[in-house]
């Protein structure tokens, strides 16, 4: 086990040092960003956008216009949101269909050790790594709320809830991944189902946005449990599972997207278990 | 036994890749595998192994079922795929640690004894190292735990004659030991110098299993007949097949010892006479001429 583990931990550690620095560096420069452009100036900005595009916003644009607004766009922002992908995506991929299609699980497997260890200890590293890399989004933002001058005084703590967020998102991609990875045996393929998923997933929650009528769409995405800037802009919603707010009767809380988000991983975690523990292994082609 | 396999078989939808395989292994055997491709013998490994589940019959390991008692079967197993594929980022040293440590009883100085006499160079990357290095490694791998049983698919495919006759040597070394070893080979000559016993696959049927002391103890007689042959004695009836050929030649082929025949063919009328043992390649084609 610790010898999975090690070898885990060496087959990652460029990919997840890489990721921790891309998004600790985005994030911090977000700040520093931030804070060269006054509010009243973004809020003259955002007042140029056409109403249409509206519905796309997470939260209202008065709550957008504010720093812990502004600051918490990163966490929406392409750029992490695929570094977290790649991550997830990536050692999804790997834990079963890669692994088979490179034909190194024959000679571990025929050693005295459990398929459960094996795609445990992938899993665990999975975890880990998504951890350490919300965690880097926190930790850019919090150094630089700490270095850079703001016009508002903003707490690093509201930003928690937002990476909290993050980090359940992969978890939920990197376990359907796995699950998609335990049935598969070409890590090509496996990439190519998830990044169609992804797109699909993304597609249906802007037309569950913007389409009127539509919005049941929203019910399909797991996109919809992905909302950090609503987690920054209503501390309020950061630690419940949901309240009535702003006329809504009831508004999701970050516990129940954490929790959505989180526990479907978990499920797909604990399908692929099941799954490869039963699949017959095919010999590398 | 060692291994025990009932009625084992493996379908693909309507295709069998083995079927109705019963065989036993005893332990201290050197057991070999024969057949083309596709005959099922890797299934069989496989199956063995763990890696595949039955669709019917059963195999077992030291009394312990392959598929539902896998990593305590393979505690007392050690193995090399067919196709060895191993870690590209690794340095062969760097490889060999990661297998000592997933056994409890490490192997590692076993493993680094064995890559030193198949003359490995551990500091390569495994990416750069040929097919044949990369098989001497796995060697290195699958030869040094103290395992009761070793099963090899095909070990010295990839190998120069040199090393094939070293990895000859190392499966007696481990026959001696007390070990049992399983291969599976395309090489006839390298599976009658070290297997007791063979078994040949065709189209997924076990279709024979030959003792190798008796395949010795057999010969055939080819020669040129210079005047009619006298009837086979009573006495050697059961010992002796006479198939005599068209153009006056005559193979004459015994089961069982030369010596007790060799009076009798002293008496025929005959001329370039060729003694040779029947070899695997004479079984082998039984079961596999087109």
């Amino acid at each position: 086990m610790c010898a999975l583990l090690c070898k885990a931990i060496r087959d990652v550690r460029w990919q997840l040092a890489g990721s921790i620095l891309i998004v600790f560096a985005f994030h911090w420069i977000r700040v520093w960003i931030t804070s060269l452009f006054p509010i009243r100036q973004f809020q003259r900005l955002l007042n140029l956008v056409p109403d249409a595009f509206m519905p796309l916003l997470p939260v209202p644009k008065e709550q957008i216009a504010t720093v812990a607004g502004r600051i918490a766009i990163a966490y929406d922002d392409p750029l992490p949101v695929m570094v977290l992908l790649a991550w997830a995506i990536g050692r999804g991929s790997d834990a079963v269909s890669g692994e088979l299609g490179r034909g190194t699980l024959e000679m571990t497997l025929a050693q005295p050790v459990r398929r459960i260890s094996v795609i445990g200890t992938q899993a665990a590293m999975t975890v880990l790594g998504a951890a350490c890399i919300a965690g880097a989004c926190w930790s850019g933002t919090y150094l630089g709320i700490q270095t850079i001058a703001l016009e508002e005084r903003v707490s690093s703590r509201v930003f928690i809830p937002a990476a909290v967020n993050a980090f359940a998102m992969t978890c939920f991609l990197a376990g359907l991944t796995t699950l998609v990875s335990s049935f598969d045996r070409f890590r090509a393929r496996t990439i190519g189902i998830m990044a169609s998923f992804f797109a699909a997933e993304l597609l249906i929650k802007i037309v569950g946005l913007v389409g009127p009528g539509l919005r049941w769409l929203l019910w399909c995405s797991f996109l919809t449990a992905y909302e950090p800037q609503q987690l920054v802009a209503e501390p309020r919603l950061a630690w419940v599972f949901g309240m009535p707010l702003h006329g809504d009767p009831w508004v999701w809380g970050g516990l129940c997207y954490h929790g959505i988000l989180i526990g479907l991983g978990a499920l797909g975690y604990a399908l692929a278990i099941t799954h490869f523990c039963r699949r017959d292994l095919p010999a590398p082609l | 036994m060692l291994v025990e396999t009932y009625l084992l078989t493996k379908r693909y939808g309507l295709f069998a890749a083995l079927a109705d395989c019963s065989l036993n292994v005893n332990p201290g055997e050197v057991f070999g595998l024969l057949g083309p491709n596709g005959a099922g013998k890797t299934t069989l490994l496989r199956l063995l192994m763990g890696y595949l589940r039955p669709t019917g019959g059963r195999a077992a390991i030291d009394r312990l079922d392959c598929w539902r008692d896998a990593r305590r079967v393979h505690e007392r197993v050690s193995y090399l795929p067919g196709e060895t594929r191993l870690f590209r980022n690794l340095r062969g040293r760097e490889v060999l640690d990661f297998f000592a440590a997933l056994r409890r009883n490490g192997t590692l100085e076993r493993s680094l004894r064995l890559a030193q006499r198949l003359s490995l160079d551990l500091s390569q990357r495994v990416a750069l190292m040929s097919t044949g290095m990369r098989q001497k490694l796995a060697l290195s791998i699958a030869l040094a735990p103290e395992a009761s049983l070793v099963i090899l698919d095909e070990p010295t495919s990839n190998l120069d004659p040199t090393m094939r006759s070293e990895v000859g040597q190392l499966v007696l070394e481990a026959k001696e030991s007390g070990r049992t070893v399983l291969f599976s080979s395309h090489v006839l000559s390298e599976v009658e110098t070290t297997c007791d016993r063979v078994a040949f696959l065709r189209a997924g049927q076990l279709v024979h299993v030959q003792a190798m002391h008796e395949l010795r103890r057999q010969h055939r007689i080819r020669a040129q007949l210079t005047g009619p042959i006298s009837p086979v004695p009573p006495a050697l009836a059961d010992q002796v097949q006479v198939y005599p050929g068209r153009n006056g030649d005559v193979t004459i082929e015994t089961p069982s010892e030369l010596s007790p025949v060799l009076g009798w063919l002293a008496t025929l009328p005959l001329e370039e006479v060729r003694v040779e043992p029947i070899g695997l390649q004479t079984v082998y084609d039984r079961f596999h001429t087109a």
